[in-house]
């Protein structure tokens, strides 16, 4: 065997060793990729060790070959468990190292205001009942907003709702119920929809703000009557305070629906032995949540309806108070005042 | 309505506790607001007897005196000039809270200790003023309380009356629903007296038919004035009447028994014994027991005498002919006056009383005689007045109406089951007479139900009387109807763009539609708004006809709470002055703002820092507008915009829809911005004219690969991106899938900005080679630089 054999030989054996102490002492990723360059690539040891094969004699070739293949093929396996081994430790140590209570990072998402949500969820049960949800003017005239709904010019009850005037005739609604004459005046029964909307009135203090919302809604058919009005107000304040609500309805008054009712539900703020007043029910242990009745023959006479064939029952819904009593709000000057640490706390989802 | 309950306890003998009263009338309709004591202080004010009465040593003008209240005695110091030994006194002791707030303890006055206080009428709120301290009966028993002593320590409820129950402004009313109630007899209050035969004087009335229907007049005459008596004094009190004088004090306290509103006349101020009720003259003076000089309309109803007005009818009477404590002879009067004048009168001189409330609401007729007839019997018992014999009277007929009603109605209307019998038993018991003839009855209401006026009525009272919580409860079928449904689009549009809006993660917020006309003019110019001709205050004097206002004022509001992050929408009707008289002058625009300032992530670790800015507004609006209208819209520089620079137009369709732009710094600052401030005003309308119809389809999953292509253009620093991107996009190549800028570079030193795009290209029927995309990338350098002097 020349010495150049045999020097070749040493150079083939003395790789697998080399590699195995050079892997003992790297540890990163890039380490190893060199390594393997150095080593395995193009111009590496291996690729320069089997070059110089090809000047030796043509005898020692298959077994040279078959040596150069065999420490090729232990490289290759060093190499790969090599890698491996690096990719569990890195596994390991990033399982090890992985920080459960990390700080998320969030997405954006928006959100609907308390007042529009509250809406949403008023007209939804409607909606499922089959009633159209429907819009009108909040710039009126005062046959709609007053006299067509039985509220004449010189009537105590005009003191119900102090107006914002625009110009003659002309004010900013009072109610939502202008739209009830509206509907009836361009539609034929059967009618049943649902308006929500702005309204005005000239009132400012703890318990007022000269805008607010309000929820009409009305049915108009055939044999519409008043156990139908209990029926649909119990239906509506189970779905919005649960099954178990208790509900009160006294007459009442309003000039355009007859026989009227103000409609309460029992205090859930307060129990029979407190001593101090209920912040919401001021001590009387009913809240009031709306007022309802069937409409009146005087608002039928106004769109020509024959009383005789049709009757109807309408409500009137106020949407701050439901949202202050279904989420707790004690403030109602919070719904105007935008304040982000407000709008941002109703993002979720409720159905 | 205030109703004392021990008064009403005269009229109906009611032995049920109070919340049982309370669940009775709310049942009935008369909702109870509040149950008080407002006398309960004159539970602990005790009859006090002054034993001795010495000058005080270190003050002139107080006496210490040693009071008996029975067992125990006090030193108390007191101030009264009229106080002496032997005197029974009111003694306010320790811990009771007097009306006008002062609560009652031991101190030291001056260096000597007073335990309470002896009491004056004007400091147990029973006169407006006093000389010194109230003198009780020498009999009055020692150590029993004010309150028990005069039998005051009454309940009052504090009742809502709607405006149809007239008849319950009053003690009667009231006691009548709750005799109705509790099955219990009503009693009147005495009324009888005895005229004196020889006095004979009256007043001449003339009424005008339409002021008054019914009206009297009835002279009275007394020797002394007379005190009224403190029991009634503090039963006005206690349903917040303030005592003034025995003949007034009378004249209210029927009013507030019976419903029927009095007035007195002082009798010397009737000269010639002659009245006319009738329409004051145009531009009229007169002055009012308020001292307030009014000018009168021929619209008012007055009471007028030889020598002026002496009262505006029904509302309040005039200086000149008030009683006075000279006054020995007086007139009183009970009347029916026009309820509409009454309101329009109290109206225009903004001066509502009892009387005219209770005008207002109609009074009964069948009332006036027995009111005055209540009247004159308690002058007669208190004053010892002598009563002339002579009443003038003016009566016009007013028709009596019946009404048709049917039982059938009544029971189809409440969806209840009730016998023919029980409804006319309930009639009958509500003062109504009742004929049955088959199908239709005749019902005439009582005098005081001025309300009933038709069958609807009738039926409200046989729910009221039935129990509508008592009326079963059933879910009506809803009919649908097509056109109706129809008209949902509004509701849905705002809803929808709400929705969209919160998904791109705004938060909405809701204001006032009234806003100050200055706040208005400084920010967005002098543009036109519309007015409100009654504003609450200046604050609020026009309705907004643009939303930018109110989203800066919410900005403003949440930077100043230290907010850095703000993404704002609001969706509400503006209101524009058309000045078209078919829409009453005024147009409601249904109007998106968008206000985007600060930081648009959290400022924690691991969050971009970006602020909000154009290219963030632009991608909201443009996602939003594609969602409705699957269309792309352009945006155009638009110049001299009051409140934006840059500002730009954004185009659907060809219409300006809305604008987009940076508030000016300057403004911004205004509102304590701390960042830049963008902002989008869009009008729903005309968006919604471009709304996506129909389904939208599918397009097919490409099967092929794309290749992509990078180019970077290198332009001159001002040049826009998009002439590069519009150069390369209008093309009809269907092989150009998209193109978009990876990367803006701007060389400051050849100040040359480097935009590099990349073009994704496909084929739908084969796989593009990359000799064909490199021929397109030819194509496309060789495209923009026709339209520009890009290099590559």
């Amino acid at each position: 065997m020349s010495q150049e054999v045999a020097d070749i030989i040493k150079e083939l054996e003395g790789l697998v060793p080399e590699l195995v102490s050079r892997l003992e002492r790297i540890s990163s990723q890039d380490e190893i990729e060199s390594l393997r360059i150095d080593i395995l690539g193009r111009k590496g040891k291996l690729a320069t060790a089997m070059a110089m094969l090809g000047k030796v004699p043509a005898k020692d070739k298959p077994l040279l070959g078959k040596l150069g293949n065999k420490v090729k093929e232990e490289l290759h396996t060093i190499f790969e468990r090599a890698v491996e081994e690096q990719e569990e430790r890195r596994e390991e140590e990033y399982i090890r190292s992985f920080d459960p209570t990390l700080p998320p990072r969030y997405r954006y998402h928006g959100s609907l205001h308390l007042i529009t949500s509250t809406i949403n969820k008023i007209t939804t049960i409607f909606k499922d009942l089959g009633y159209a949800v429907i819009s009108g003017p909040e710039v009126e005239t005062e046959y709609y907003n007053f006299e067509a709904l039985n509220i004449p010019k010189h009537h105590p009850a005009r003191d119900m709702q102090d107006t914002f005037f625009l110009r003659d005739g002309v004010v900013l609604r009072t109610h939502t119920s202008p739209v009830q004459v509206r509907t009836m005046q361009n539609h034929t029964p059967p009618l049943a929809a649902i308006v929500p909307g702005k309204v005005y009135r000239k009132d400012s203090d703890n318990t007022h703000t000269p805008m607010f919302h309000q929820i009409e809604g009305f049915v108009v058919d055939k044999g519409i009557n008043f156990s139908h009005l209990r029926g649909t107000i119990m239906h509506l304040l189970q779905k919005l305070f649960g099954e178990h609500v208790i509900v009160r309805f006294r007459p009442s008054f309003f000039p355009f629906t007859e026989p009227s009712a103000e409609v309460d539900i029992s205090c859930f703020g307060c129990s029979a032995g407190d001593k101090e007043p209920c912040r919401i029910c001021g001590g009387s242990r009913w809240i009031e949540v709306l007022g309802c009745g069937m409409i009146a023959p005087e608002v039928f006479r106004s769109v020509e309806y024959d009383t005789e064939v049709y009757s109807g029952f309408a409500f009137g819904i106020g949407v701050e108070r439901i949202a202050m009593l279904l989420h707790r709000i004690s403030d109602l000057r919070l719904f105007y005042e935008n304040d982000m640490r407000f709008l941002t706390q109703f993002a979720s989802i409720e159905e | 309505m205030l109703i004392n309950l021990t008064w009403i306890k005269e009229f109906v003998p009611i032995t049920a506790p109070v919340e049982d009263i309370c669940t009775a009338l709310t049942q009935r309709g008369f909702e109870v607001e509040s149950v008080e004591t407002p006398l309960a202080y004159l539970n602990t004010i005790l009859i006090g007897e002054v034993k001795e009465c010495i000058q005080h040593p270190n003050a002139e003008n107080l006496s210490v005196c040693r009071v008996s209240l029975g067992e125990e005695e006090y030193t108390i110091v007191c101030g009264a000039s009229n106080v002496r030994a032997g005197i029974r006194v009111p003694v306010a002791t320790e811990g009771t809270v007097m009306p006008n707030g002062l609560l009652i303890k031991s101190v030291a006055l001056r260096g000597v200790d007073s335990c309470g206080m002896i009491c004056s009428q004007a400091e147990l709120g029973i006169a407006s003023e006093s000389n010194g301290i109230w003198i009780l009966p020498s009999d009055a028993p020692l150590g029993v309380s004010i309150a028990s002593y005069y039998g005051v320590a009454d309940t009052v409820l504090d009742i809502s009356i709607t405006p149809n129950r007239g008849d319950c402004l009053s003690i009667l009313g009231i006691a009548r629903e709750l005799a109705l109630y509790y099955s219990l007899p009503l009693t009147m209050p005495s009324m009888g007296y005895e005229t004196t035969k020889a006095y004979t004087d009256s007043v001449q009335v003339e009424v005008v038919e339409e002021c008054s229907s019914l009206y009297m007049m009835q002279k009275l005459r007394y020797k002394e004035y007379t005190e009224t008596p403190a029991q009634m004094r503090f039963r006005l009190v206690s349903v917040g009447i303030r005592p003034i004088s025995l003949v007034v004090d009378i004249t209210n306290y029927v009013m507030i028994e019976l419903g029927q509103p009095l007035h007195a006349f002082d009798g010397a101020s009737i000269q010639g014994d002659r009245v006319s009720v009738q329409y004051a003259k145009e531009g009229e003076e007169c002055t009012t027991l308020d001292g307030v000089k009014r000018e009168l309309t021929d619209q008012d109803i007055v009471i007028a005498g030889k020598t002026g007005v002496l009262a505006i009818a029904g509302v309040m009477g005039c200086a000149c002919s008030e009683i006075q404590p000279s006054t020995r002879e007086i007139v009183l009067e009970s009347a029916v006056f026009a309820d509409i004048s009454v309101r329009k009168t109290a109206k225009r001189l903004s001066l509502s009383s009892e009387a005219s409330y209770r005008f207002e609401r109609g009074v009964d007729r069948g009332m006036v005689g027995h009111a005055l007839d209540r009247a004159i019997s308690l002058l007669v018992m208190y004053a010892n007045a002598e009563v002339s014999s002579t009443r003038s009277h003016s009566s016009y007929s007013v028709p009596i109406s019946s009404i048709l009603f049917r039982a059938e109605k009544a029971r189809t209307l409440l969806g209840i089951t009730i016998d023919d019998v029980v409804i006319e038993d309930m009639l009958v018991s509500l003062g109504c007479t009742v004929e049955r003839k088959d199908f239709f009855w005749k019902i005439t209401p009582p005098s005081y139900r001025g309300d009933l006026k038709q069958e609807t009525d009738i039926i409200e009272e046989v729910a009221r009387l039935y129990g509508i919580d008592t009326i079963p409860t059933a879910l009506p079928s809803i009919r649908y109807n097509t056109v109706l449904h129809a008209m949902e689009s509004q509701y849905m549009q705002m809803m929808t763009t709400k929705r969209i809006l919160c998904e791109l993660g705004l938060h909405e917020i809701i204001s006032y539609s009234f806003i100050s006309k200055q706040l208005l003019h400084h920010i967005e110019g002098e543009i036109e708004a519309v007015a409100i001709q009654n504003p609450l205050c200046a604050e609020y004097d026009v309705l907004r006809s643009r939303l930018l206002p109110s989203l800066l004022l919410a900005m403003q509001r949440n930077y100043n709470n230290g907010a850095r992050s703000l993404a704002l929408f609001e969706v509400a009707s503006i209101f524009i002055d058309t000045h078209h008289s078919i829409d009453f002058h005024v147009k409601e625009k249904e109007t998106v703002g968008i206000l985007l300032s600060g930081y648009m992530n959290r400022q924690e670790w691991g969050y971009p820092k970006e602020v909000w800015d154009y290219r963030d507004a632009k991608g909201i609006v443009m996602e939003y507008i594609y969602s409705i209208t699957r269309m792309t819209c352009s945006f155009k520089l638009e110049e001299n915009h009051k409140a934006l620079s840059p500002c730009v137009r954004i185009i659907v369709g060809g219409e300006r829809v809305g604008v987009l732009g940076r508030i000016r710094p300057r403004l911004a600052k205004e509102f304590d911005a701390r960042y830049p401030v963008w902002y989008c005003e869009l009008s729903l309308a005309s968006l919604y004219k471009y709304k996506a119809s129909g389904v939208q389809s599918y397009t097919p999953i490409p099967s092929y690969p794309s290749m992509s292509r990078d180019i970077t253009f290198i332009v001159e620093e001002h040049c826009n991106i998009g002439i590069v991107l519009d150069a390369i996009t209008t093309t009809s190549d269907s092989i150009l899938e998209s193109v978009y800028c990876i990367d803006v570079y701007k060389n400051e030193s050849t100040r040359e900005k480097h935009i590099t795009v990349r073009v994704i290209l496909r084929d739908s029927s084969k796989t593009l080679t990359d000799k064909e995309a490199d021929m397109y990338r030819e194509r496309i350098i060789q495209r923009v630089q026709e339209v520009s002097n890009a290099r590559v």
